[in-house]
């Protein structure tokens, strides 16, 4: 009896990580990445590119990109322990984590925001100059956005950057799906306003 | 097929939910806008899998290694039996140990937890208290771990966890050692010529202590402790970071660096905190801890003041000394309620509420304020602090201003220039000295020479202004042409107008 209520409730905890369309890790690799190498670069095989790209997004220069997803994966490691599978999703774990991590970096870096075209990295977008063009937007969104609430900063950044959905932003960030997508507009029309004062008021 | 249970249920709230950013305009351009999906680097990611491997070691010592080949066990026998023969040869012909060079080495005083060197030649292998480290060894601490170094000489290096640094030169009287990762505290011994080299950044320091961290990407810090350290960032001259200073180094191309007073902060924050406190217990001075009363006692030090567990306010104080007085600014964010900000003074100790408060604002949407009611060269400490009804909700940093005396003579101030060909481009670095407070500099180039039909011919002038307020600075110039010259000036800006030039620098880029 008693089983039967435990299991039920551990079922309906787990209701919300059911994402269709997305694949979590098995639970048993993510506790063998503890100790196994082989595990640990399988799981890393599995996230590094999407964690990457969100952080690239994220920052807008390559090597502190990779600098901030190392950082996000070590974190990971440390944390394997802990992470419960009934509680969260591995994928809104890992975010969690990166989200964090990409707040300390820009914390670290709040006296010093640089977005000069030369440092960026993003060698694909510039060639051409409607590359130049576009990246010299796009880093200049990244500065708005980073004037924003982090409350918002983080909404959008899961959402566009991250490629989420709203219910896996509302999971990575603790809040109900009404409360992430009221986050995710506001975040909108925020960055619409202070956009709108500016250079970029053309473009977007 | 076996749907998760839920599945329909979750995939309605899905379908209502997405589309609520549907024909956003701001939606649709960040979507554009955001560069595609690219790759890691292999470099990067080699990198990173080692560094993962590493802490996965460390925190498993024993079950994370790749398997040994059995082979190897073989070895020990081996290693036992030359050793014999060593031992046998020496007694045999004595003479061989007088021709034998001196050789220096560090010893590992103190280490906790999972540290790691490699010996030039050799593999990474776990080390333990006492083990000595020569020329050219890289050592290495995992999470939750420290290690002391002792220097032949007497000066001694700690590095906390995470951490990585390289043992470069060991002499009489000197020292040179690579800071490599994290974070590194170096107490020199007075008469060591020491040395600490991140890529292209050298700090020499003299009888002092200090303290090399780059846990945030492509930024360089160096707190000094006690007396000074000078700082060369490439090609440009020297910059001295004085006792209580904290100088920024921006690890990128254009390479920036920003000096200011260290923060309170900065001094608690855990790991520099103990090894400061490592090395007061070894009899050092510990200089700006002592200036500051900062208290040598973790427990003491650690959240004594107050503040309601429910807060996740965050208020950031900035300030700015000059000559007139102090001009504070700051900025609340974060969720929780508060009526009203008080703010705390004090000079010699952290300053604490009410004792120290000196003012009260109710209107809570000020941002700013300045302080005229203080000495010349003497150092404050402020705190701003969030009340709601009666209780303290959140506390910012504590910012720590000196006000300086009359600023020197504008003509004391000057502008050192180097300009080389780097990249296809010009590179341009250039360093301040003596001067007070400035806004940016203004770069101004002119065509010395050109090939005959050049789109810039000779004389042919530009300008650009940076606003800036870093004491070095460097400009890459990738608008150059082939087969031409140029001449640079950097001018540095004091309120918009130019108030001292560098010297001129020419340069020839050359044909292709």
């Amino acid at each position: 009896m008693t089983d039967g209520r435990i299991e039920k409730r551990e079922e309906r905890k787990r209701e919300f990580v059911v994402i269709p369309g997305k694949s979590e890790p098995e639970e048993a690799l993510v506790q063998e990445a503890i100790t196994s190498p082989e595990a640990l670069e399988e799981l890393c095989d599995l996230y590094v590119p999407r964690i990457y790209n969100f952080v690239l997004k994220r920052v807008g220069k390559v090597q502190d990109a990779e600098d901030v997803t190392s950082t996000v994966f070590e974190k990971v490691l440390l944390n394997l322990g802990s992470f419960d599978g009934r509680k969260a999703s591995f994928s809104t774990w890992i975010f969690r984590i990166t989200i964090n991590t990409v707040t300390d970096y820009y914390r670290g870096r709040a006296r010093r925001r640089e977005t000069s075209l030369e440092d960026s990295g993003f060698e694909v977008l510039l060639e051409g100059d409607s590359g130049v063009e576009r990246l010299g937007s796009y880093l200049a969104v990244l500065d708005l956005l980073a004037g924003l609430p982090p409350k918002y900063q983080e909404a959008l950044s899961l959402r566009y950057f991250g490629g989420l959905k709203v219910l896996e932003v509302a999971e990575v960030l603790g809040i109900s799906e009404t409360a992430a997508s009221k986050r995710i507009l506001r975040g909108l029309e925020e960055l619409r306003r202070i956009a709108s004062t500016g250079a970029l008021d053309g473009l977007l | 097929m076996d749907l998760p249970r839920g599945y329909w249920r979750v995939r309605r709230r899905i379908k209502y939910f997405e589309g609520v950013d549907a024909g956003h305009p701001m939606a649709e351009a960040l979507r554009e806008l955001a560069p595609p999906d690219s790759e890691m680097s292999a470099e990067a990611r080699e990198r990173m899998m080692d560094r993962l491997l590493f802490v996965q070691r460390s925190v498993t010592p024993g079950k994370g290694k790749r398997g040994a080949p059995k082979w190897r066990y073989a070895l020990v026998p081996a290693a036992a039996l030359v050793l014999i023969t060593a031992l046998v040869l020496l007694i045999l012909f004595p003479g061989g140990q007088k021709s034998a060079p001196q050789r220096r080495h560090a010893r590992l005083a103190e280490l906790d937890g999972y540290i790691e060197v490699l010996k030039p030649g050799g593999s990474w292998h776990r080390v333990k208290k006492d083990e000595r480290l020569e020329v050219g060894c890289v050592i290495r601490s995992g999470p939750r771990s420290y290690v002391s170094v002792a220097l032949p000489e007497g000066s001694f290096m700690r590095l906390t966890d995470g951490s990585e640094a390289r043992i470069k030169s060991l002499g009489a009287r000197s020292v040179a050692v690579e800071h490599i990762e994290g974070s590194t505290y170096h107490r020199v011994r007075k008469g060591t010529g020491y040395t600490v080299i991140d890529g292209d950044v050298s700090l020499r320091a003299l009888g002092t202590a200090f303290n090399v961290e780059n846990r945030v990407p492509k930024q360089l810090e160096i707190v000094t402790i006690e007396n000074a350290v000078e700082v060369e960032v490439g090609s440009h001259e020297p910059i001295k970071v004085s006792q209580g200073e904290v100088m920024v180094v921006a690890m990128t191309g254009e390479k920036k660096a920003e000096k200011q007073p260290v923060s309170r902060e900065r001094l608690e924050e855990e790991r520099l905190y103990t090894s400061a406190k490592k090395d007061a217990e070894a009899g050092n001075p510990t200089g700006i801890y002592q200036q500051l009363d900062v208290p040598m006692d973790q427990n003491a030090q650690k959240g004594s003041e107050p503040t309601s567990p429910q807060s996740k306010l965050v208020i950031s104080l900035g300030a700015v000394a000059s000559e007139t007085g102090v001009s504070l600014n700051w900025g609340v964010s974060g969720e929780g309620d508060y009526d009203e900000l008080s703010l705390l003074r004090s000079e010699t100790s952290a300053p604490s509420f009410p004792d120290n408060e000196i003012a009260r604002y109710s209107d809570v949407s000020m941002t700013s304020a300045t302080d005229n009611s203080l000495l010349q060269e003497h150092t404050y400490q402020y705190q701003l602090v969030a009340i709601n009804g009666s209780s303290r909700v959140a506390y910012s940093n504590t910012v720590v201003v000196t006000v300086p005396k009359p600023q020197p003579k504008p003509e004391s101030a000057s502008v050192s220039l180097n300009a080389r060909v780097s990249g296809g481009g010009v590179l341009l670095e250039w360093s301040v000295t003596g001067a007070g407070r400035f806004d940016g500099f203004m770069v101004e180039r002119v065509v010395e020479k050109a090939p005959p039909g050049s789109a810039t011919p000779p004389g042919t002038s530009s300008v650009k202004r940076i606003a800036s307020s870093d004491v070095l600075y460097s400009y890459q110039d990738n608008y150059v042409a082939p087969g031409h010259s140029y001449s640079y000036r950097v001018g540095l800006l004091v309120e918009g107008s130019v108030m001292i030039y560098s010297k001129t620098a020419t340069i020839e880029v050359p044909a292709k």
